[in-house]
């Protein structure tokens, strides 16, 4: 325990690796699961096309999918890949999980009954899905190697943003449900600014600020005078 | 001004910055730089051994992971450092993938004799401190540690003791503790009046001076080596400083760099056995390391050195 706290005792050394690194860990997990990360980004395009289009998804079906890759990325991606160069990815590998866990227990639970979409604010979580999908392929136009970003729902930032969104378009979401995330979103969005990875840290400030406009969101829309 | 000057062999040291220079032009780590002057060395207090004042530290620099590229360019690094006569290599579990790194580095590399291996125990528990070094040992793929230190002063009671047994038993030839940025300073110099030491590690640097007080002064009183991490003050140094013209007197000590002028400051020290500076590029070791060639500063130069820094 001394010796973490020995760590944590000096903000210089909280990152014991560079940019460069991370996106050579980045492009070596990429390679490694491409196929994973291929049908993660098809599942991404088939539930932005159905909500597009004005279906209602059943809720169980996409938290199951959501809770699959927090599984996959605390047991493949932080704990084989991230792990390599960070003594701290055992640690965020666990909240990974358990964050699979709470999901899929909300799968299993209240969530057999719930919908995905037609919330008051479904354009926002729509927004926010799309951006998932598109934030690694924008990063790689931007510069960045194609193989050393994060496509949707395989790396920590863009599972964020899917899940974000998800919350966003759940009828009577389960937000407690998603404090691992939240917790491992502060993390990654401190990660990123170290690093000098700066869109992906004002991209999850925005999707802090998304989520924390959803209550008054609600409101506002209950106090709109109904059409008669 | 009385300089102190160190042993020269064949090559004269205008002829290794040029060497050096035009690896750095072309971006590429010469094929050999075989023909270097000899570093300044120094003697280790406890055993009278010679050993190169300039080693490389590991931290953040080595730890790359698997990624092979990345490796690859790191092996050039060490490549450049064992050529160019390179002491000491420090690390630690602590760092990630860096033993890892240095290894798969040795393993394709002919280490010269004058190389040593110094890593570290960081962690609670004899049984833990044991299985954690001798997993350090696979990683690096040697038999022996030169330096074994205890990190940050973690459980230094239980892993001193093991540390003097696996002296005696031969596996290390070393013992030393570490600290760094200035912590535990008091508790670190108790333990350098209570317990034998082969090495002391802290932080020493032109604008971190916090060990010339008490721990420098009593290492040279006990006998015991001092390492000193931190010789840029991870980096800091250059952002600070590296914009701004070197002193006029640089030229009296053969300084060209800032990096050598960092180095020489440290080196200088009577009481300091090497300094070990951590860069994952080849041009940055080829400066690096030119700074135990030539002349270095004696006392009063190395007041005008803290003086001018503390102008700028
Ligand atoms: N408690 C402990 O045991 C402890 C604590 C701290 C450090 N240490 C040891 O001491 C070693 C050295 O300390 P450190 O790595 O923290 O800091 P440092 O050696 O003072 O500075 C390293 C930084 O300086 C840069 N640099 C190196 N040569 C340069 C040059 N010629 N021109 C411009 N920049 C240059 C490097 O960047 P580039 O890669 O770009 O060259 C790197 O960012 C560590 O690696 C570690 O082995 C031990």
């Amino acid at each position: 325990m001394s010796a973490w706290l020995d760590l944590l005792a000096d903000p210089e050394r909280l990152l014991m690796f560079t940019a460069e690194v991370y996106r050579a860990v980045l492009a070596g997990y990429n390679r490694a699961a491409f196929v994973v990360v291929a049908v993660a980004a098809l599942s991404g395009v088939a539930l932005s096309i159905a909500l597009l289009r004005g279906c209602r998804v059943p809720a169980a079906v996409v938290y199951v999918v959501l809770a699959a890759l927090w599984f996959w990325l605390g047991g493949v991606f932080h704990a084989v890949h991230f792990a390599q160069v960070n003594l701290a990815a055992p640690w965020q590998a666990v909240g990974a999980l358990a964050q699979g866990v709470l999901l899929s227990w909300f799968a299993f639970t209240r969530g057999r009954r719930a919908k995905i979409g037609g919330t008051v604010c479904a354009t926002g979580g729509l927004a926010w899905l799309v951006a998932a999908l598109l934030f690694g392929p924008a990063m790689a136009l931007a510069g960045t190697p194609w193989d050393a970003v994060g496509y949707f729902g395989t790396a920590p930032h863009t599972l964020g943003f899917a899940t974000g969104a998800v919350l966003i378009l759940t009828q009577r979401a389960p937000w407690w449900h998603a404090l691992p995330a939240g917790v491992l979103g502060i993390v990654d969005a401190g990660t990123a600014a170290m690093l000098g990875e700066r869109a992906i840290a004002v991209a999850w400030l925005l999707l802090a600020l998304t989520l924390a406009s959803v209550p008054w969101c609600r409101r506002r829309r209950s106090r709109l005078p109904t059409a008669s | 001004m009385k300089c102190v000057t160190e042993p020269h062999a064949g090559i004269t040291r205008r002829g290794l910055m040029r060497l050096a220079g035009s690896a750095m032009l072309a971006g590429v780590a010469p094929r050999s730089w075989a023909r270097a002057p000899a570093l300044l060395q120094r003697t280790v207090p406890s055993s009278g051994e010679s050993i190169p004042s300039l080693g490389m530290g590991t931290w953040i620099t080595f730890n790359v992971g698997n990624s092979m590229p990345l490796r690859l360019q790191r092996l050039d690094v060490m490549r450049a450092f064992l050529e160019l006569g390179g002491g000491m290599i420090d690390s630690s579990p602590m760092y990630g993938s860096a033993q890892d790194v240095i290894g798969f580095c040795l393993g394709r590399l002919e280490a010269p004799s004058a190389m040593l291996s110094a890593t570290k125990v960081w962690t609670r528990g004899r049984d833990d401190g044991i299985a954690q070094m001798e997993r350090s040992m696979r990683r690096w793929g040697v038999d022996t540690i030169d330096v074994m230190q205890v990190h940050n002063l973690v459980d230094w009671r239980t892993h001193l003791d093991t540390l003097a047994d696996w002296k005696a038993a031969g596996r290390i030839r070393y013992v030393g503790i570490t600290t760094s940025h200035g912590m535990r300073h008091d508790a670190f110099e108790d333990i350098m009046r209570s317990r034998h030491l082969d090495f002391v590690q802290f932080t020493y640097n032109v604008l971190d001076r916090r060990a010339e007080a008490r721990l420098l002064p009593l290492a040279a009183d006990r006998g015991i080596g001092v390492i000193v991490n931190r010789p840029f003050q991870g980096g800091r140094l250059f952002d600070k400083l590296a914009h701004r013209p070197l002193p006029d007197f640089a030229g009296e000590i053969d300084c060209e760099t800032w990096a050598a002028f960092f180095l020489k400051f440290v080196i200088s020290h009577p009481a300091v056995t090497c300094a070990i500076p951590a860069t994952s590029r080849v041009d940055h070791m080829g400066e690096n390391m030119r700074a135990g060639v030539g002349r270095q500063p004696d006392a009063p130069l190395r007041r005008r050195m803290v003086d001018y820094v503390s102008t700028l």
